[in-house]
């Protein structure tokens, strides 16, 4: 092989290289990694509210890395006690609802929202960087629009509030009032 | 040789960084200057709550709600809910994420809601995790919300 063949190769090999990690697929789209994210706000019960219920924003992004190490973000916010966290995920799982009605059913969020079961859920976790706030819910991805069909379940979530008190969301299960989750489990 | 060596190791460092992905969370609260207002409504602030992942080849996907806060009419008060879907992004600065798409509408007043309206959202944070957001919606650019509660993030994830 002479000096011109042999740089031709190795351009080519570059070019094929190139094609292979810039082709059709793209980093969101290519392979099969379970991942989660999605946003929007929930009622949930606090006796400071006007009529009982306040509106607690949330946002979160899930995946993994190519270690299989959770990676990802999450935020809480609620409107009325002022309740806020924000941090980094180390939980995340990902599973189906379950029928509750099955022994082996541990999951709660199928016994508050029947026609939840079977649907992609995701338990999501984490503490704050300085470690003043935890947050742990599981996210079900009920279909489209969010907005009634997705469902937040198992909520508790503990943080700085307002007037420098450390206050606690405890809820069972809600549905979305806004907002979207998506789920990729497979 | 070592020129084409040199190309080849460029490529790959390329293809490497093309993988790298950015995380956009918030949930926060913000208020809007004095005179906002969108398809004729006054709005003084906006809630979100959103979680997006944008890759460096300009995908992305997530979800945007917002509600922009109208004006209190016997008690009642006018909300706009923004229901967006993600579908591009990029990341301009290290705290500041662009994200696209298409939006549903309601103006909160009845209406039917509108379909298919294209977005624009940039989220800037700031070093207290809050920051700004700022929204097109079709062909009306609202000035940037100031964040004043709750919080936003804008991380690297790898691949």
């Amino acid at each position: 092989m002479g000096r011109t063949q042999l740089r031709l190769a190795v351009w080519a090999l570059a070019i094929l290289t190139s094609f292979a990690i810039f082709g059709e697929h793209t980093a969101l789209a290519s392979g099969n990694n379970p991942k989660v994210e999605g946003g929007g706000w929930f009622p949930t019960p606090n006796p400071d509210a006007r009529n009982g219920t306040a509106k607690a924003n949330f946002g979160i992004t899930g995946k993994f890395d190519k270690n299989g190490m959770t990676e990802g973000n999450f935020e809480y916010h609620n409107e009325t006690s002022g309740l806020k966290a924000h941090g980094k995920l180390t939980v995340l799982a990902f599973h189906t609802v379950c029928d509750p009605a099955l022994s082996t059913c541990t999951d709660a969020c199928g016994f508050f929202a029947p026609q939840l079961i079977g649907k992609p859920a995701a338990t999501v976790g984490g503490h704050c960087d300085n470690a003043s706030c935890s947050f742990s819910m599981d996210v079900i991805d009920g279909g489209d629009p969010g907005k009634f069909n997705d469902y937040v379940c198992n909520v508790m979530v503990t943080g700085p509030a307002k007037n420098n008190t450390v206050s606690t969301d405890a809820d069972p299960a809600e549905p979305l009032g806004g907002g979207n989750i998506k789920i990729k489990n497979n | 040789m070592k020129r084409i060596t040199f190309f080849l190791i460029a490529f790959l460092a390329i293809g490497g960084s093309a993988y790298a992905v950015t995380s956009a969370t918030t949930a926060a609260e913000g208020i809007y200057p004095p005179g906002t207002s969108f398809n004729g409504v006054p709005i003084t602030g906006l809630n979100i709550g959103s979680g997006s992942l944008v890759a460096a080849d300009g995908t992305a996907e997530g979800h945007l709600g917002i509600e922009l806060l109208g004006p209190t009419i016997l008690g009642n008060q006018q909300i706009i809910s923004v229901e967006a879907t993600v579908s591009g992004g990029s990341r301009a600065a290290a705290n500041v994420t662009t994200v696209s798409g298409t939006c549903t509408i309601d103006m909160g007043n009845g209406t039917p809601p509108l379909t298919g309206v294209p977005f624009v959202a940039t989220i800037t944070t700031d070093s207290q995790n809050q920051g700004t957001v700022g929204l097109v919606l079709g062909a009306t650019v609202l000035p940037a919300a100031t964040i004043n509660d709750g919080s936003m993030t804008i991380a690297d994830l790898a691949d």
